[in-house]
């Protein structure tokens, strides 16, 4: 049986989910919950948020040291970063104002958490991150040409590039996840 | 070829393999490399460029009917219709990312290196995989802390030389029989090999073709042969006494039928070497000329 692709780094791409969960555990950690003790509930509000940034942060580099990178030509791309409202309005917002005043609502909203996880990592959706907004870029989804003309895989492009890279053109992208690429340029800029 | 890309200046390098599904289907697909191997794959392609190159700078063009050494200096324009699988494969962009591609070493066909330079040209370097697939099925001896061991991990052997380069003009041949596996030259030569023997015939207008397509349709030696002569284009100026002449020369037997010649049984093949300037005589002692077959020929001068 074939095995499935598009499925590489698999607990790299857990992690960039999680990290995108950054600013949650941050509100979190400011609301707090009554049936975890402050220290308890801070610190480990803390480390989710900035532990999976930290792995993150690893992989951009371990990239770049790597000179993991492709060549991403473009047959078509569209510019994509209102994915990020998709995420505030599917992610931060439902679990933010989850109640956590007694346990069951917390495993509730532990469960939940787990659920959005899966979801984003099953469905590559792992570059909604506000730190890649935070650090000016811009999500696009391109369309690489196939075989004999026909219509070849898709990747998300990081890039600051103010309007979507026209047809033919020749990115040098920075391998992330087998799906997610960052403009090299703009990468070693970081 | 260096017209064609600038060796000096390699701006990315990237791995990429072609499969076989269970189906049979094809396809190609990247793996992430690191540095390591991106210097690997240039250090391969430095190897073969200077193997590649004929030492007086004049390539030979390839061609269907011909049967190669092991090692040549050829050269093909992808713009022939028989190149269509390599100037695919030279198009190709999209493939999709497998890290987990090499997990199974007998789907592989061939891996394939790809190349830019600084002006975005792009050259790919191919190697059908039998060495590949030896070395995971073999056994592999290293020295490891000055004591011989078994390396008992699964190993990736990257060859010395690309068997051919493709840029998007032409493409490079240093091994004609895995350029022939890799652009399905068969597949090619075997396809539609009855009409193109027929569509012969309205060039040489004096031979029996649909006497020779039956037996094209069954041998592939016959098969490229018809390939190689449908690429021609000075068919039509051959004459009838001229090529009876040959024939009776070169040891191929014509019969007459219906007011054309057509080759009698056992001279299909010799009938259509004859064609292809692959059987010849040389008168250079009175008596009978002496005949031969040209597997392999090379054409002097204009």
């Amino acid at each position: 049986m074939q095995k499935r692709i598009n499925r590489g780094l698999p607990v790299a791409r857990v992690l960039m989910v999680i990290s995108s969960l950054a600013p949650l555990f941050l509100l979190w950690a400011i609301r707090g919950a009554q049936p975890v003790p402050d220290c308890f509930w801070i610190g480990g509000c803390l480390a989710f948020a900035v532990l999976p940034t930290m792995a993150l942060i690893r992989r951009w580099r371990v990239a770049i040291r790597q000179n993991d990178r492709r060549t991403v030509v473009v047959s078509a791309a569209r510019d994509q970063s209102d994915h990020l409202l998709v995420y505030l309005f599917t992610m931060l917002l439902p679990l933010y104002t989850a109640n956590l005043g007694n346990t069951r609502e917390l495993v509730a909203a532990a469960a939940s958490f787990v659920f959005i996880v899966f979801l984003f990592w099953h469905m590559n959706l792992h570059y909604m991150n506000l730190g890649f907004a935070i650090l000016g870029y811009r999500v696009y989804t391109v369309v690489m040409p196939g075989q004999a003309g026909a219509r070849g895989i898709s990747v998300i492009l990081l890039s600051k590039r103010t309007s979507p890279p026209e047809a033919g053109t020749e990115v040098d992208g920075m391998r992330l996840s087998d799906t997610v690429f960052v403009e090299k340029a703009d990468a070693h800029a970081q | 070829m260096r017209s064609e890309f600038n060796f000096n200046r390699i701006q990315s390098v990237e791995f990429c393999v072609s499969l076989t599904s269970p189906d049979g289907v094809q396809a190609s697909h990247l793996v992430p490399t690191d540095r390591s191997v991106q210097d690997a794959l240039r250090q391969v392609l430095h190897t073969t460029t200077a193997a590649i190159e004929p030492d007086d700078g004049n390539w030979l063009q390839f061609e269907l009917s011909e049967k190669y050494a092991s090692r040549e200096n050829l050269r093909a324009p992808l713009t022939a219709k028989e190149m269509a699988a390599v100037k695919a494969l030279h198009a190709e962009e999209g493939w999709p990312t497998n890290a987990g591609a090499l997990a199974d070493p007998a789907r592989l066909v061939y891996y394939f290196g790809v190349f830019r330079d600084d002006r975005r040209r792009k050259l790919l370097g191919v190697r059908k995989a039998t060495q590949f697939k030896g070395a995971f099925k073999g056994r592999f001896i290293s020295i490891i802390d000055d004591t011989l061991r078994m390396v008992t991990d699964k190993v990736f052997k990257l060859d010395n030389e690309f068997d051919i380069l493709i840029t998007r003009q032409h493409v490079y041949v240093l091994h004609p029989a895995a350029f022939e596996h890799i652009a399905k030259i068969e597949s090619y030569a075997a396809e539609r090999a009855k009409e193109k023997t027929l569509e012969l015939g309205n060039l040489i207008t004096f031979l029996d073709f649909a006497a020779l397509a039956g037996y094209v349709e069954t041998h592939r030696r016959a098969a490229r042969l018809v390939a190689a002569l449908a690429a021609r284009e000075d068919l039509a100026t051959i004459e009838r006494e001229m090529f009876t002449r040959a024939a009776k020369e070169a040891g191929v037997v014509l019969e007459l039928s219906g007011g054309k010649l057509r080759p009698a049984r056992g001279s299909e093949l010799g009938c259509l070497e004859l064609l292809d300037h692959r059987r010849y005589t040389t008168a250079l002692r009175p008596g009978t000329k002496s005949a031969f077959i040209a597997s392999a020929r090379r054409p002097i001068g204009p």
